[in-house]
C-alpha cells in the first residue's frame, strides 16, 4: 500500500509521505538544529571554565546539560498532568495522546538529568551516587512516570486506558512536590557540611549558556511532542479502525504473562 | 432523598469493611499466610544483617517500616483479588453504593489488616531484636498516621492495578515510590521513638497527617473514574 | 572540593554530552522510524498534519 506523495518542497523541507513531519515541525526542527550548535559552541568552547573560589573548572560544563533537562521533565510532566485532567474533563482522545507522548518524553529528559547529575556526581563526591536530595527524589520520580507508561501498556481497551492513565497522571504530578519535600527534609538531617550540592555559581557566559541550553531544551521538547503526539494519535486512530498491526505489541506484551489467571478476572477489553 | 451525602458515604464504607472483614474472618488469609510473610521477613533480615553487631536493633526503625511496606502489597492485592476473583467488583460497581463509600470501605479494611501487622511486627522487632521503645505516645501515634495514608494510597492504587493481567508486577512499581515518603517519615519518627528524647519525631508524624489527609481526599475523588473502567 | 586534571575533566564532561546526545539521538531516531510505520498503515485523510 503506498499513500500519495503528501509532501510539499524540496530538499530540507522535502517531508515523508508516511512520517510524522509537518511544514512547521520541520521548521521548528530546523531552528532546534541551529540552536544546538551555538548552544555546542556556547557550551563547549565560548564559555570559560569556572575558576571562582568554589571552582568547578570545566565541569560546570555539565550543568548546561543537566538544569535544562531537568526543567524539560518538569515542563513534561506538569503537561501530562494538564492534559490528563483535561481528558478527563473532556473525554476526547487527543488529551490522551496528549498526555501520553509527554510522559514519555519527559522519562527521557529524567533519565538525562539523572546521567547527567552522576556524571558531575562523580567528579566531586568521588562515587557515582551520593544521597543527593534532589538527584534522590527525581530517581524516585523517574520510577513513578515508569509506572505510569508501564499502566498505559498493561490495558488494552482505549478508552480504559485513558481515563486509568488520566488519573495516574494527575496523582504523579501531586506526588512530585511530596516526595521532594520529604527527601529534602530527610537528608537535611544527615547532611554534612562536606558534601557539595548541585549549586554553581554561574554568570556571565557560563550563564548565557545554561540560558540558551534551557531554551533549547524547550524546543527541543515541543519538537519532539510534535511527532510524538503525531504517533500517539495515528496508533489510537488506528486503534479505533480496528487495524491490530499497531496494537499486535501491546496486546503480546500485556496478555504474555497471564499465568494462572482465571478467565473470570479478565476486565480488558470487555467495558 | 434528605439523606446526607456523608452519611451515606460512611454507611457504604461500613458494608464495605463489614464485607471484608466477614470475608477474612471466613477465609483468613492475612492471618494465616501475610502475617508469618510479615514475621519471615525479620528473620530474613537477620540474616542479611549481622545480630551479633547490634545492627538489628539500630536498623530497627527503618526495617520494620520495610516489612510492613512488603506485606502491604500482600494485603493490597488480596483486598482487591476478593473483588475481582468472583466479578464482585462488577457488583460493587452496579450497586448504588457511594464511589467514595467503598473507597473508604476498601481503605478502612486495609488499614484494619496492617494495625494487625504492625501490632504483630512490633511483637516482632521487641522479642527478635531487642529493641525497646522509650516514647510510646509517639509509636502509637506514628503507627496510626502511617497505616492510615498506606491504607488510603493502597486502597487507591489497589484499584488502578485490579483486574490487570500484570496486577501483581504492576503494583509494587506504581506504589512503592509513592509511599516513599511514608517510609522515611515513620522510619524517622521510630528512630525518635526509639532513642532517648523523642525531638524530631512529632515533626514527622505532622508529615504523615498531611500524607493521609492528601491520599484519603483524593481517593474519595478519584475513584468514580478509577471504578467506572476497572 | 576534588580538582581534577584538565585532561580528566574534559573525559567527564564529554560523557556527559555524549550520553545526553545519544539518549535524545536514539530516541528520536526511534521515533520517526516508527512514525513512518504507524504512518504507513494509516490512510493519508487520518494524517490531517500532512496536508
Amino acid at each position: 500500500m503506498t499513500s500519495p506523495p503528501t509532501g510539499t518542497g524540496a530538499g530540507f523541507m522535502r517531508l515523508h509521505p508516511d512520517g510524522t513531519a509537518s511544514r512547521g515541525s520541520r521548521i521548528l526542527g530546523a531552528v532546534v538544529l541551529v540552536s544546538v550548535v551555538v548552544f555546542l559552541f556556547l557550551a563547549l568552547v565560548a564559555s570559560k571554565p569556572d575558576e571562582s573560589l568554589d571552582a568547578q573548572g570545566q565541569l560546570v560544563r555539565i550543568m548546561y546539560l543537566h538544569v535544562p533537562s531537568a526543567i524539560a521533565c518538569y515542563t513534561a510532566f506538569f503537561v501530562t498532568a494538564a492534559a490528563s485532567a483535561m481528558y478527563l474533563w473532556k473525554k476526547t482522545m487527543g488529551w490522551d495522546a496528549l498526555a501520553a507522548s509527554s510522559a514519555e518524553i519527559g522519562v527521557i529528559f529524567v533519565v538525562i538529568t539523572l546521567l547527567t547529575g552522576s556524571i558531575w556526581g562523580h567528579t566531586t563526591w568521588g562515587t557515582w551516587w551520593e544521597w543527593d536530595p534532589r538527584l534522590t527524589s527525581t530517581a524516585l520520580m523517574f520510577v513513578m512516570y515508569l509506572g505510569y507508561l508501564a499502566l498505559r501498556r498493561a490495558i488494552i481497551d482505549p478508552v480504559s486506558r485513558a481515563k486509568q492513565s488520566a488519573v495516574l497522571g494527575i496523582i504523579a504530578i501531586v506526588n512530585v512536590p511530596i516526595v521532594h519535600f520529604s527527601v529534602d527534609w530527610w537528608r537535611s538531617l544527615h547532611q554534612t557540611a562536606t558534601v557539595a550540592s548541585l549549586d554553581p555559581k554561574i554568570n556571565g557566559l557560563r550563564l548565557l549558556a545554561l540560558f540558551v541550553g534551557m531554551i533549547v531544551a524547550l524546543m527541543l521538547y515541543v519538537w519532539l511532542m510534535m511527532h510524538r503526539f503525531r504517533l500517539a494519535y495515528a496508533e489510537a486512530a488506528l486503534e479505533a479502525k480496528g487495524l491490530d498491526l499497531a496494537l499486535a505489541e501491546r496486546r503480546a506484551e500485556a496478555l504474555a504473562d497471564g499465568g494462572a489467571v482465571p478467565a473470570s478476572v479478565e476486565h480488558e477489553g470487555v467495558s | 432523598m434528605p439523606e446526607l451525602a456523608a452519611d451515606s458515604m460512611l454507611r457504604d464504607a461500613a458494608t464495605v469493611v463489614g464485607k471484608d472483614l466477614r470475608l477474612e474472618w471466613r477465609s483468613r488469609v492475612t492471618l494465616s499466610q501475610i502475617l508469618p510473610f510479615a514475621l519471615l521477613v525479620l528473620i530474613l533480615f537477620a540474616f542479611a544483617l549481622d545480630p551479633d553487631r547490634r545492627i538489628l536493633e539500630e536498623a530497627t526503625p527503618g526495617l520494620f517500616w520495610l516489612a510492613v511496606l512488603f506485606s502491604m502489597l500482600l494485603a493490597i492485592q488480596r483486598a482487591y483479588a476478593v473483588e475481582t476473583a468472583d466479578g464482585v467488583i462488577d457488583a460493587l460497581r452496579l450497586s448504588d453504593l457511594d464511589p467514595a463509600g467503598i473507597f473508604l470501605g476498601k481503605a478502612a479494611g486495609i488499614g484494619l489488616h496492617l494495625l494487625v501487622l504492625e501490632v504483630a511486627l512490633f511483637a516482632g522487632v521487641t522479642v527478635l531484636y531487642g529493641a525497646t521503645p522509650r516514647g510510646y505516645l509517639l509509636l502509637v501515634a506514628t503507627m496510626l498516621l502511617a497505616t492510615a495514608g498506606l491504607a488510603a494510597a493502597g486502597s487507591l492504587y489497589g484499584v488502578l492495578a485490579a483486574g490487570l493481567r500484570v496486577r501483581d508486577t504492576l503494583l509494587p512499581i506504581l506504589m512503592l515510590p509513592v509511599v516513599a515518603p511514608v517510609l522515611i517519615a515513620g522510619t524517622e519518627a521510630f528512630s525518635a521513638a526509639y532513642a532517648e528524647s523523642s525531638g524530631d519525631g512529632w515533626k514527622w508524624c505532622g508529615l504523615l497527617a498531611a500524607f493521609s489527609v492528601l491520599y484519603l481526599a483524593i481517593g474519595i475523588f478519584a475513584f468514580e473514574p478509577l471504578l467506572e473502567e476497572s | 572540593m576534588v580538582v581534577l586534571a584538565e585532561a580528566s575533566a574534559w573525559s567527564y564532561v564529554g560523557l556527559a554530552y555524549g550520553v545526553t546526545i545519544g539518549l535524545l539521538g536514539g530516541y528520536t531516531a526511534w521515533m520517526l522510524r516508527r512514525g513512518r510505520k504507524i504512518g504507513r498503515q494509516l490512510p493519508a485523510e487520518d494524517r490531517t498534519w500532512s496536508s
